[in-house]
């Protein structure tokens, strides 16, 4: 199958600079928190010393002047995913693979690009220039990969002749295997794809098991990996940035409130309800928390989903004074056999109960009844049932 | 609740419903069912009852019954 990989380097760091320009020209290390852990994410490409995974430390200790960044990771992510939904105007089959990389099914599309050059200038019409979109065009996503990985910005690379000659000194790590069966390769002296392809497949399965037949079939430039599109997911996104910073509950459920109010406005939602949802919030001086919520059943209305998001926020509250809120509705479904209340604005039966009372005392005896069953096998009428007084 | 609802009853020669006598008199066409209760004998006030279900030349169907103790005519749903 013929595939074109969009690669988009470093794609955090642009996301970054995109959002805010000054960092263009910036020796730049985005990290990222895990646990106690502070990772390195990305970095400027001129930092060339630094790994994606590293201890900031580490990098810190490499490049002391390098500017830090706290990673956003629900941005690069909300980022990225507009991504596959402009390429899908090139291509119907899309698959998002990893923030920062695209593959697209391109068989058949002959008829609507006559060239290889006219399908890539598709592809960076609908990508913003900033992203410094590179491209690769090869039958198989592995190869296409590693030509978009080897192509200048902003251009395309084909197979320039024989797949073994064009691999053969990549490295080992380029492969998409487990990080174990990278360092035992380099532990067998194995360092580039070309010194695998030399290998027969026999020793490889015997040391790698199933993924030593992969290693082997990718060292030679065989892939056939399927294109896996995505899924279509429906989704609502809605945020605000808060007035002030805040801790407080009761301002954090108002500005919910108001995102609610418009996701309820939009017309893709009508008549639908929320079957799950993930509320976002940049906190000050802390990156990105989030929560996922899902519902029992579709919330149909703003006030059903307000009160499952205050429970949620009260179960466990943002982890420091939150500057935006957002909400990403990520499953939609329409509400099954639910029979509505005739008294849609009584909340729960005491409220009724307490309104009748009302009535009653301004009306004087017994004025709401309910019908209770006495003697339903009686032969006479008025002898099965009674209406007796709600509030007795 | 579906306390039994007087109403003047015009019978036939043999006893049976021949019309019914609200604001107007409309005519009974045709008797479709009849049935008959006895209960609560043991009580000073026995039930005693001749269930007719009747329908009237409007189309409309109702049931009235005659109260065997005090020959009293009365519509109820049943």
């Amino acid at each position: 199958m013929k595939i074109l990989c969009v690669l988009l380097p470093h794609f955090p760091l642009r996301c970054e600079v995109e959002k805010r320009p000054g960092l263009e020209g910036l020796a730049v290390v985005l990290f990222r928190t895990a646990g106690s852990r502070r990772l390195v994410l990305d970095y400027s490409p001129e930092l060339v010393r630094l790994q994606s995974g590293m201890v900031l430390q580490q990098a810190i200790s490499v490049y002391r002047e390098a500017e830090l960044v706290r990673a956003a990771m629900p941005h690069y992510l909300s980022a990225f995913n507009s991504i596959p939904d402009s390429l899908e105007k090139v291509s119907p089959l899309v698959e998002g693979a990893d923030p920062g990389c695209a593959y697209l099914g391109v068989d058949g599309l002959e008829l609507i690009y006559r060239s290889d050059n006219a399908l890539v200038d598709a592809a960076k019409e609908v990508i913003p220039e900033v992203f410094k979109a590179q491209f690769g065009i090869a039958e198989g996503k592995f190869l296409a990969y590693l030509l978009a990985v080897s192509s200048p910005p902003g251009e395309y690379r084909m197979l320039p002749g024989a797949a073994d000659s064009f691999l053969k000194d990549f490295s080992c790590d380029i492969l998409p295997i487990s990080e174990r069966s990278k360092q035992k390769l380099h532990d067998f002296g194995l360092h580039t794809l070309g010194q695998v392809a030399t290998l027969a497949s026999g020793p490889l399965q015997s040391q790698f098991g199933p993924e030593g037949k992969r290693i082997w079939e990718l060292a030679r430039g065989q892939d056939d990996a399927p294109l896996y599109p995505r899924g279509y997911e429906e989704t609502i996104e809605e945020s605000v940035t808060l007035p002030s910073v805040t801790v407080s509950l009761e301002a954090i459920l108002a500005s919910v409130e108001s995102v609610l109010a418009r996701v309820f406005f939009r017309d893709a939602l009508k008549g639908r309800g929320i079957c799950s949802l993930l509320l976002r919030a940049r906190i000050w001086g802390a990156g990105y928390w989030e929560r996922s919520i899902k519902f029992k059943e579709p919330a149909m209305n703003m006030r059903k989903t307000l009160s499952r998001i205050k429970s949620a926020l009260e179960a466990s509250p943002p982890p420091g004074p939150v500057e935006e809120l957002g909400v990403r509705l990520t499953g939609l479904g329409y509400g099954t056999g639910q029979q509505r209340n005739l008294f849609s604005e009584v909340r729960a039966n005491d409220h009724l109960a307490e309104d009748i009372r009302q009535l009653e005392l301004r009306l004087g005896g017994p004025q709401v009844f309910k019908v209770k069953e006495i003697e339903p096998w009686s032969r006479i009428p008025e002898r099965r049932q009674v209406l007796a007084p709600i509030n007795p | 609740m579906n306390v039994p609802e007087p109403v003047v009853v015009e019978v036939d020669t043999a006893g049976q419903p021949a019309a019914l006598r609200t604001r107007r008199r409309q005519p009974i066409t045709s008797i479709e069912d009849r049935w008959r209760i006895d209960d609560e004998w043991w009580r000073n006030e026995p039930v005693s009852r001749l269930y007719y279900a009747v329908r009237l030349g409007s189309g409309q169907r109702l049931v009235v019954y005659r109260d065997l103790t005090s020959d009293q005519w009365y519509r109820q749903a049943y």
